[in-house]
């Protein structure tokens, strides 16, 4: 799916796990470290470098079927048999817990009714009090509660690609410092902690301190989710690889008359991710030395744009293209009119619904299939902060509850968090814990927000398992050419206020591939940003990214 | 005007029949009298069967266009996931029932514990916004009254500027307000608009009965409560209608001011199974998710429906209670 996206639909495409990519430069608050992060050394202070955590995989005693390597997930095919215990240090000393935490799901069932809820409660050490929000109201909560200036929950969740407004201001002023706790080796105290990925830490360090703990997502882009039956029906044993490839696929899995098209693509999206790959082109920034370039500074922008009006002009497109939803695209797909789409990595679970249709991805190529070239992910969903003003011995508590939570896939700890208590929320179904549907209301309060483990990919199903090899081979693909965007969760304010130059940019670009506006128009809508907030905007980004640490 | 009649009434006349020259006059003069004086306006005549079949296929043709997003809002409703991602989205006629969206949304108590706080929320609401807005309205109306035109002033000037969030939210956290049912009620108890409704139509109320009542001794109280209201009952329906409507529909402050779910109403409940249908909750713990597009619309079902079921009682006095009020005021 598209770098440049309306907010919702960002939203909507970093949930399907196409994340830090999905999100428009507009919205995207988020910038990790496209450079090397996490040089030794020195820690706080304006400007410093800080020590990313030192990244530990856990040595789980049940070994995945398809392991994985951090970024690589794990793929498991069956449930660890017993679950391993993977917490031994004690966790909260009572009182209450509150978090403010977004939420996708229907509300919780009340504490009282609540098994999970209780038996979590206990398990922690606190009383545990989720302040949920639904997502998309976030952002007004967010800026409500904090600037209402009242007493702030003890953790408050920062989901960086929406647009939260002064995030520098408030890690300096509202959140605890963890450098001290979780910098360099010092968070092999928390060895669940320890275990999520460098990648993932790098968001959460800003203003020259770690102020948070992450919520770990893969970092690969979307990808491009291909049927393999009409790509078979057609004759064709691989997917296309090259350029040529892949217009002569898109050739086959086209019929007009039978109302089937190879692509789509969700609205301004244009395969973005598949045409970057075959132009090579940067991840939104660019840096070379001091110098701050965009993606339309490369000259493949434009190649790649005209790529897209050829796909659009033969026809391999499907017509609603310019305006389509991601759910309408997923409907498109799953019955059959389209053989192709982008989306986020994490969509492959919904394999599992539809067992019958065989499942493939191809991974973005250059133009002539050499190399992968795939736009990395910022690998968070969100980073999670503390309150300032917190003891020592609170912080060191509340970090131990966040390990807790942290548990990783197999653990006993992961199970009862993920899926409740047997029999009361899940059964055991062919070794498989299975979910009660009654009951999940009880789990929505939402703790796999407060701190969770790496996600892993777990197909008990012969069907699914399958599919999962498949995308453990093309995680594998991407792994090797993984781009960096060097400003990943940096923002610049007068970016920030301008949000109508690249709107304009990418209505542009939209109105060329349809055939209604020119190439020069596109370069002059792109010199319009250059003239008038380029240098702003980059001077502000540089100057963030000095500040990052 | 002379020229059309003239063609009017040679086109009466039977064809290739000659109308001598004096004849044609006199049609002319006497249809030219009975227009002005007997015939109905033009919207007036009784219409042929070509206009009325005209007409019934216009009003089809609207109502249609009314009622055709509502049937696939309830077919799709009523479909399985499968029907929807066959017809592609949206269903028109469901080839097989089903209750699994409502279902799915009716159990586990959440929403009709939630279907209690709002019942709560706009009945205590709307009955705290009417009393609070016919007393103003009533002592507004009173022109010459102590700092009346400074308090009137103040009231309108709300509709110009009206507070921003964060203030809001300052002033309820700060009267303790926070996580209670009264937040939802107290900061939207008193709307200018139905202010300034309800005051017109009290001032246009005959100031007569007013004078009358008071030379007999009556007190203000008195006036109000036995002249004022009884005669603006019509109006009084109608602003309770849009009190009603507003506190049912509101979800945003119950999303800003309350904690815990379960005193959330009904509105923000709903709307959490709208967001739910996002893929994201295809978090690898194995659970199939709803039909989304089903759930939803479940949903707008759900929503819809008291307000349509409380409409018919009121619509009555809308137009009389709303337009005197307004025009006048």
């Amino acid at each position: 799916m598209s770098d440049f996206q309306i907010p919702t639909l960002s939203r909507r495409r970093f949930l399907a796990g196409s994340a830090g990519l999905a999100v428009s430069a507009t919205v995207l608050s988020a910038c990790g470290g496209g450079d090397d992060g996490g040089g030794a050394g020195s820690s706080g202070g304006d400007g410093g470098s800080v020590e990313l955590p030192t990244f530990k995989k856990i040595e789980a005693t049940v070994m995945p079927d398809l392991p994985g390597d951090g970024i690589v997930q794990d793929v498991y095919f069956s449930y660890p048999d017993p679950p391993y215990q993977a917490v031994e240090h004690p966790t909260g000393s009572g009182g209450e817990l509150r978090a403010m935490l977004m939420t996708y799901s229907t509300p919780p069932t009340p504490m009282d009714q609540n098994s999970y809820w209780q038996r979590m409660n206990d398990d922690l050490g606190v009383t545990f009090i989720p302040d949920l929000v639904p997502a998309d109201d976030y952002v007004e909560k967010f800026s409500t509660v904090i600037a209402g200036g009242g007493e702030l929950p003890e953790i408050i969740q920062a989901p960086l690609w929406m647009p939260l407004p002064r995030m520098g201001e408030l890690i300096k002023s509202q959140f605890t410092d963890l450098t001290e706790y979780l910098s360099g080796d010092a968070v092999l105290t928390y060895p669940n902690l320890a275990n999520i990925p460098t990648a993932s830490w790098k968001n959460a360090v800003n203003q020259g301190i770690l102020w948070g703990v992450p919520i770990p997502r893969p970092q690969f882009p979307s990808v491009m989710y291909v049927r393999m039956d009409r790509s078979e029906q057609a004759g064709f044993a691989e997917f296309p690889k090259t350029q040529e490839e892949f217009l002569e696929w898109g050739e086959a899995m086209t019929d007009t008359s039978k109302q089937q098209y190879a692509f789509a693509a969700v609205q301004n999206g244009w395969m973005e991710n598949a045409v970057n790959g075959m132009y090579e082109q940067p991840n939104k920034w660019h840096l070379d030395g001091d110098t701050l370039t965009r993606e339309w500074d490369h000259p493949g922008y434009f190649d790649g744009t005209d790529f897209v009006k050829q796909v659009w002009d033969l026809g391999y497109l499907h017509p609603d293209t310019p305006g389509m939803q991601v759910s309408q695209q997923q409907t498109l797909f799953w019955n059959g009119t389209i053989a192709a789409c982008e989306n986020g990595i994490s969509a492959v679970s919904s394999a599992a619904q539809y067992p019958d249709v065989p499942l493939g991805a191809r991974a973005p190529w250059t133009k002539d299939g050499s190399k992968v070239h795939a736009m990395q992910n910022t690998g968070i969903f969100s980073v999670n902060a503390l309150k300032k003003g917190l003891e020592k011995a609170k912080v060191e508590e509340y970090l131990n509850i966040l390990d807790y939570l942290a548990a990783p896939f197999g653990s006993q700890e992961y199970t009862t968090i993920s899926f409740g208590l047997e029999g009361e929320q899940y059964t055991i179904e062919n070794g498989s814990p299975t979910p009660i549907q009654d009951k999940a209301a009880d789990l929505a309060i939402n703790l796999k927000y407060v701190a969770t483990a790496p996600q892993t990919l777990y197909a008990p199903e012969m069907a699914v398992q399958d599919t999962y090899t498949r995308f453990h081979e093309l995680q594998q693909e991407l792994a090797t050419g993984l781009v960096p965007d060097p400003c990943v969760t940096l923002r610049s304010e007068t970016l920030e206020r301008n949000g109508q130059y690249e709107q304009e940019i990418l209505d542009v670009r939209t109105g060329y591939i349809l055939g209604r506006k020119t190439l020069d128009d596109l370069k002059g809508a792109v010199q319009k940003y250059n003239d008038e907030i380029g240098a702003e905007v980059n001077a502000e980004m540089m100057a963030a990214i000095e500040a990052r640490g | 005007m002379r020229s059309d009649t003239a063609a009017r009434a040679s086109d009466a006349s039977p064809a290739g029949t000659p109308t001598p020259a004096g004849t044609k006059l006199t049609a002319e003069a006497t249809q030219f009298r009975t227009r002005g004086k007997y015939a109905p306006p033009i919207w007036g005549h009784r219409p042929g069967p070509l206009t009325n079949i005209l007409r019934v296929v216009a009003f089809v043709i609207l109502i249609a266009l009314v009622l055709f997003p509502f049937l696939i809002v309830v077919s799709t409703s009523l479909s399985t996931g499968q029907a929807i991602t066959d017809a592609g989205g949206l269903v028109v006629i469901p080839t097989e029932i089903s209750l699994e969206a409502y279902t799915r949304i009716l159990t586990g108590g959440v929403v009709t514990q939630s279907l209690l706080v709002s019942i709560v929320v706009t009945a205590a609401g709307t009955a705290i916004s009417l009393v609070v807005t016919v007393l103003a309205a009533y002592s507004l109306s009173r022109v010459g009254t102590l700092w009346h035109r400074g308090l009137l002033m103040t009231v309108l000037l709300t509709f110009l500027f009206a507070p921003s969030i964060i203030p809001l939210y300052v002033v309820v956290q700060g009267l303790g307000m926070l996580d209670t049912l009264w937040a939802l009620i107290l900061p939207t108890s008193l709307s200018a608009f139905n202010l300034v409704i309800v005051r017109g139509f009290i001032m246009n109320l005959p100031p007569e009965l007013f004078e009358a009542a008071r030379i007999d001794g009556a007190s203000e109280w008195w006036v109000l409560t036995r002249l004022a209201v009884p005669l603006s009952k019509s109006v009084i329906a109608v602003v309770g209608l849009f009190y009603g409507v507003t506190y049912w529909n509101a979800f945003f402050n119950a999303m800003l001011y309350l904690r815990d779910t379960s005193n959330w109403p009904l509105q923000l409940v709903l709307r959490t199974y709208v967001l739910q249908g996002a893929p994201l909750t295809l978090d690898n713990t194995g659970e199939i998710p709803p039909p989304s597009q089903a759930v939803q619309m479940a949903v707008v079902v759900i929503a819809i429906i008291p307000v349509l079921l409380v409409y018919p009682f009121v619509q009555r006095h809308l137009t009389k209670g709303v337009l005197t009020g307004a025009l006048k005021g």
